[in-house]
């Protein structure tokens, strides 16, 4: 077993601890590229036997989670490999946050009770154990069987049958051609195969991938735009949230000219938080680059912190752009209308006629800000429902998507570049199967059926 | 069968075949030549090695069992070139891959060549008679009983039954029992087997109608002649056969079709009184009028059936109707409109064992010592047929002497891919060899059977000394010439990428290796060679192996990759006697599965109908569990 595996070991479901482990050769290498200490230095080596305590990053250095990390060297552990633990927060898209990032390290995603066959076979578990064994194997098979089954929705499903429906139509026209040169002529019309495979594989899995990729709620974490007047209070909301300075706060309106964001965890979920220049009419030719940024950000947002300061009573403009923004974005994006300063005791309630806040705080005096976490949890959640997921594929199809599409570009290149029909042949096959595991059954070999149902076959 | 007293010759064979078709003629040729006392019986011996239907050795994915059963030792390519009038390899437009050889032979040649082979054959008896019964004591079988309760005592016995084990012929709704036209059939044998418990089915072929030569109006069709400069089929044979004799390609029409569908209601094909499964690759004429309506026409091809006959044979005409319906049906063709049938077409039903009843040695589970080969298993074609006989022969041959069992896996070679198909899967139609079945057909090619199985069939005993030898070193020099196109670099000379360009090649701007350029599609081993400084070409034999392997080498690669994978699994082995009822959470239905087809590995056991990854899992996890470890 030269290869190094990799899975999320707990169910999915929110609440509590998730735990990704991997095993194998690779295992302690990978965990050194991923993991940092609390004061973000790289590990050079991993203590076996000890918990540590840091952060995943990725390889731009960008925080993913606070993590508990635990290693155990081989042969003294489950698998009798080098196996790493890692304990994050449950959120799945933590989980699969940190699992691409393993992958993408070069582990591969481990079958259904791959560590307990790794560890029978590596003789850690002693023979009476065998059973019990099995019993793992058949009950981690059948809940992963069912993870599977509801991953892969009816949509993804019934797209990816019909792609792989084409291309095995291809493949037997080429095996006919092979096997009956006879009775279908032994030439293939590569250019009519090329358009079909272009609109009928191509294009659908290029719309898989860019769903995957569009989808920053799998990528970087649900964006979140904190945008209002000047002098708000939007940068130390900020920092609130992100437990530190990141902003510089000073009571100087104006001060952030730029957009500054960052990852934060909410119960587990990350987020993508950009704090901005405060919107306002102004001559500052620097600033009104900022807000026109701004507003940039805000347009491919998931969800943007409407916030004004609730003691001081806005003029016009001021009123007036809040309450275009708020018409504009409300119909199209999430919007939490958040009042601050709440601690002054002023209210002044200018928008109150228009435009009702959903939660009153004071940053300062940190009044309001869990109920504001809360809140903004509440809203992506509704955000992230089942038929989200359905069309976008998850990291572990994505990456048998992938490779489909890097099979598909040599079939092209085959059939543009006259190669041997019977070297196509291969790369169809490969291709039909790489979909057919995102499927989760194996694609059995119906060629032949096709043949003769489609072709006159026989002398 | 209730005889008082059966009559026993004296002589105890070590193998006895049964049946001189194909695959009996491959099996007693094989035993006897690795030093067994071999008996080979025959109902009639002037229908050895027949070809009863199509005129024809070889085909894709069938040109490569030929040479295989050739490289391993077997007879079958030798008596193609002996009696070929025509050669043609198929798919030349493809890659090497799936290069196939075909060709038209003389039948009685044929016949003919193989009848003295054997005759000349040491340790081989010849018998004229009809096999009634086996002999079988304590599950092992003991010989044979033929139709005059004469008995032969044998160690082992191979059936090879063809289309005899209860044959039945039909000619629209005319019946009669026969093995092929005019020949016995064989009931009690098929008798015998269901006493011992042999799970039997029923199948389907059928053959087209003969025309004479003379009735024939040659204009119509297009003439199809031999390859030009054709290679022989065995590699043992040194020159193609000059006599050349051409083939004729017609169609039918909308009124043969018409004549077909019109009278349905009386092919017993359509009115229900075939129950045999046929195969849809080699439908007769109703079915493709009935499942292809709207084709107009299909081929009609006529082939030689021998120099000296005036027989063709109309190959795409084949039919069950009855002679009132046959003779319009034939004379609707352009070009036979004033044909004369010699035979006319017919069906035949025939009872074919199960193949999930033996072992990957083709030995049944059920007797010890009984084999099984041919279209007794569920297959067609002289070319499976020859290749089981020869699989079976080399077994029993093996168990006598105590040797090893003979298997070959799905990744050395068309042989195995089949027997491994039929014992693991099974078949409900008649089973025939595509390179499609073969996962790994870049590396079992036509050209390099010799290259994979010589070696073999030298341990065996069925290739000789001087022929190994020259194996060994053509795969030695193979090594060295494509180390040398690896590493001999081409500089970007002018004259250099004028010839490029001249072969419609791009210029090279910096050195290259030579691989890299023989790798282009439009170059080959001579436009490279012809670029080296010192140019050292080698036999073509050789080049052409590395021209192949240069050209292909990514796919090979990734072929070899499979290869492994597959074979990790194949190593595991699952005993003859291992208890699947002990194994605990295997589903019943898999358990029964497994304990019915009893696979070698785990490898064949993952390829089985119905097995899940997680029962594999399951399986690995008891099989180490048992070892002890």
């Amino acid at each position: 077993m030269d290869t190094t595996i990799t899975a999320i070991a707990t169910p999915s479901g929110r609440g509590g601890i998730g735990i990704i482990r991997i095993s194998g050769i690779d295992a302690l290498g990978i965990a050194i590229k991923i993991f940092v200490y609390p004061d973000k230095t790289p590990p050079r080596f991993i203590k076996p036997r000890h918990i540590h305590y840091g952060y995943i990053i990725d390889k731009n250095s960008k925080y993913i989670d606070e993590v508990l990390l635990f290693y155990m060297n081989g042969p003294q552990s489950y698998t009798a490999e080098d196996v790493v633990e890692i304990q994050s927060h449950s959120s799945p898209i933590v989980l699969r946050k940190i699992l691409d990032l393993i992958l993408k390290c070069g582990a591969e995603l481990a079958e259904p009770g791959e560590f307990t066959k790794r560890a029978y076979l590596n003789g850690r578990i002693d023979l009476t154990q065998a059973e019990a064994v099995i019993d793992i194997i058949n009950a981690r098979t059948s809940t992963s069987l069912d993870m599977a089954v509801s991953q892969v929705s009816g949509q993804l499903k019934d797209q990816l049958n019909e792609i792989i429906n084409v291309l095995s139509d291809d493949r037997a026209r080429i095996e006919a051609i092979i096997d009956f040169p006879d009775d279908v002529g032994d030439i293939l019309d590569q250019r009519q195969m090329v358009d079909r495979l272009q609109t009928l594989v191509y294009n659908p899995l290029r719309k898989l991938k860019q769903n995957f990729d569009d989808s920053n709620i799998f990528r970087d974490g649900i964006k979140i735009v904190i945008a209002g007047p000047p002098n708000s209070g939007k940068s130390s909301l900020l920092n609130a949230l992100l437990n530190k300075e990141k902003s510089i706060v000073t009571p100087v309106p104006g001060t952030t000219r730029d957009l500054i964001d960052d990852l934060i965890n909410i119960e587990g979920i990350p987020f993508e938080i950009t704090d901005t220049a405060g919107i306002q009419d102004t001559q500052d030719q620097v600033e009104q680059l900022g807000i026109l940024r701004t507003f940039d950000r805000m347009k491919l947002s998931d969800l943007i912190i409407l916030m004004f300061d609730g003691s001081q009573s806005l003029n016009e403009k001021e009123q007036k752009s809040l309450i275009d923004i708020y018409n504009e974005y409300r119909q199209i994006k999430k919007i939490v209308v958040v009042e601050n300063k709440i601690d002054l005791h002023s209210s002044h309630g200018a928008l109150f006629n228009k435009i009702k806040p959903d939660i009153r705080l004071s940053v300062l005096e940190k009044i309001g800000l869990d109920e504001l976490k809360k809140k903004i949890c509440e809203a992506v959640l509704d955000e992230l429902p089942e038929n989200r997921s359905s069309i976008v594929p998850n990291v572990r199809h994505i990456q048998l998507i992938e490779s489909a599409l890097q099979l598909y570009e040599q079939i092209i290149d085959g059939l543009k570049g006259d190669r041997g029909c019977e070297l196509i042949a291969i790369d169809l096959n490969e291709c039909i199967n790489c979909l057919g595991e995102i499927i989760g059954s194996f694609v059995h070999d119906d060629i032949l059926d096709r043949i003769f149902h489609s072709f006159c076959i026989g002398k | 069968m209730g005889r008082e007293t059966m009559f026993y010759y004296g002589k105890m064979y070590d193998v006895i075949v049964v049946g001189a078709g194909h695959a009996g003629c491959e099996a007693a040729l094989a035993a006897a030549r690795m030093g067994c006392d071999v008996l080979l019986m025959m109902i009639d011996l002037d229908k050895v090695a027949a070809m009863p239907c199509s005129p024809s050795i070889g085909g894709t994915a069938k040109g490569q069992l030929v040479k295989e059963i050739d490289a391993l030792g077997g007879e079958m390519a030798k008596i193609s070139d002996m009696s070929a009038i025509q050669y043609k390899t198929l798919n030349t437009r493809k890659g090497p891959a799936v290069h196939s050889t075909r060709t038209q032979n003389d039948k009685n040649k044929y016949h003919k060549a193989m009848k003295s082979v054997l005759e000349k054959q040491d340790r081989l008896d010849l018998k004229q008679t009809l096999v009634e019964q086996l002999i079988v004591e304590d599950g092992t079988v003991k010989g044979v009983v033929d139709f005059t309760g004469f008995a032969y005592q044998g160690k082992k016995v191979v059936l090879t039954t063809g289309t005899f084990l209860s044959g039945l012929i039909h000619i629209g709704a005319m019946r009669f029992q026969a093995g092929r036209a005019g020949e016995f059939a064989s009931y009690g044998l098929a008798e015998s087997l269901k006493t011992l418990g042999f799970e039997l089915g029923r199948m389907k072929t059928g053959t087209p109608p003969r025309l004479h030569r003379k009735s024939i109006d040659f204009s119509r069709f297009i003439k199809h002649s031999s390859d030009e400069n054709p290679r022989p089929f065995s590699f043992s044979t040194k020159e193609a056969s000059r006599l050349q004799l051409p083939s004729y390609i017609g169609h039918t029409n909308k009124r043969s079709r018409q004549i077909v569908i019109d009278n349905l209601d009386r092919s017993p094909l359509y009115c229900g009184t075939i129950k045999g499964i046929s195969a849809r690759y080699c439908p007769s004429f109703e079915d493709k009028a009935v499942k292809f309506p709207q084709r107009e026409s299909h081929h009609v091809i006529l082939e030689p059936e021998g120099v000296e006959s005036e027989e063709i044979y109309a190959s795409g005409l084949g039919n069950s109707m009855p002679l009132d319906v046959q003779i319009p049906f034939v004379r609707s063709v352009e070009g036979l409109e004033e044909a004369e049938i010699i035979r006319p077409a017919y069906a035949i039903e025939y009872d074919y064992v199960n193949p999930l009843q033996l072992r990957p040695t083709l030995e049944t589970k059920r007797i010890s010592g009984l084999y099984m080969a041919g279209q007794i298993n569920g297959t067609s074609g002289y070319e499976e047929a020859g290749a089981q006989g020869i699989w079976a022969g080399i077994n029993a041959a093996s168990s006598v002497q105590g040797r090893p069992s003979f298997i070959l896996d799905r990744s050395q070679a068309y042989i195995g891919v089949m027997v491994d198909d039929l014992v693991t899967r099974g078949t409900v139609e008649p089973y025939r060899m595509f390179t499609s079945r073969a996962e790994y057909r870049l590396v079992m090619r036509e050209d390099n059977a010799d290259l994979r199985l010589r070696e073999i069939g030298y341990e065996l005993g069925l290739v000789d000394e001087d022929t190994v030898r020259e194996i060994r070193d053509r795969k030695t020099s193979i090594d060295k010439e494509i180390q040398r196109i690896k590493t001999t670099v081409i500089r970007p000379m002018e004259e250099i990428n004028t010839y490029l360009c001249s072969r419609g090649s791009n210029a090279i701007q910096n050195g290259v290796h030579m691989d890299q350029l023989l790798k282009r599609v439009e170059l080959d081993y001579g436009a490279v060679e012809s670029l080296a400084k010192n140019p050292e070409p080698v036999d073509e034999n050789i080049s052409r192996q590395v021209e192949i392997e240069i050209k292909y080498e990514g796919y090979i690669q990734r072929q070899h990759v499979e290869i492994n994978k597959f074979r990790n699994l194949e190593k595991i082995k699952i005993p003859l006697d291992f208890d699947y009822g002990a194994v605990h959470g295997l589903s019943n239905e898999i358990r029964e599965k497994l304990a019915l087809i009893k696979p070698m590995s785990l490898g064949q056991a993952s390829r089985m109908d119905g097995i899940t990854p997680s029962a594999i899992s399951v399986l690995m996890v008891s099989l180490k569990k048992g070892s002890g470890r």
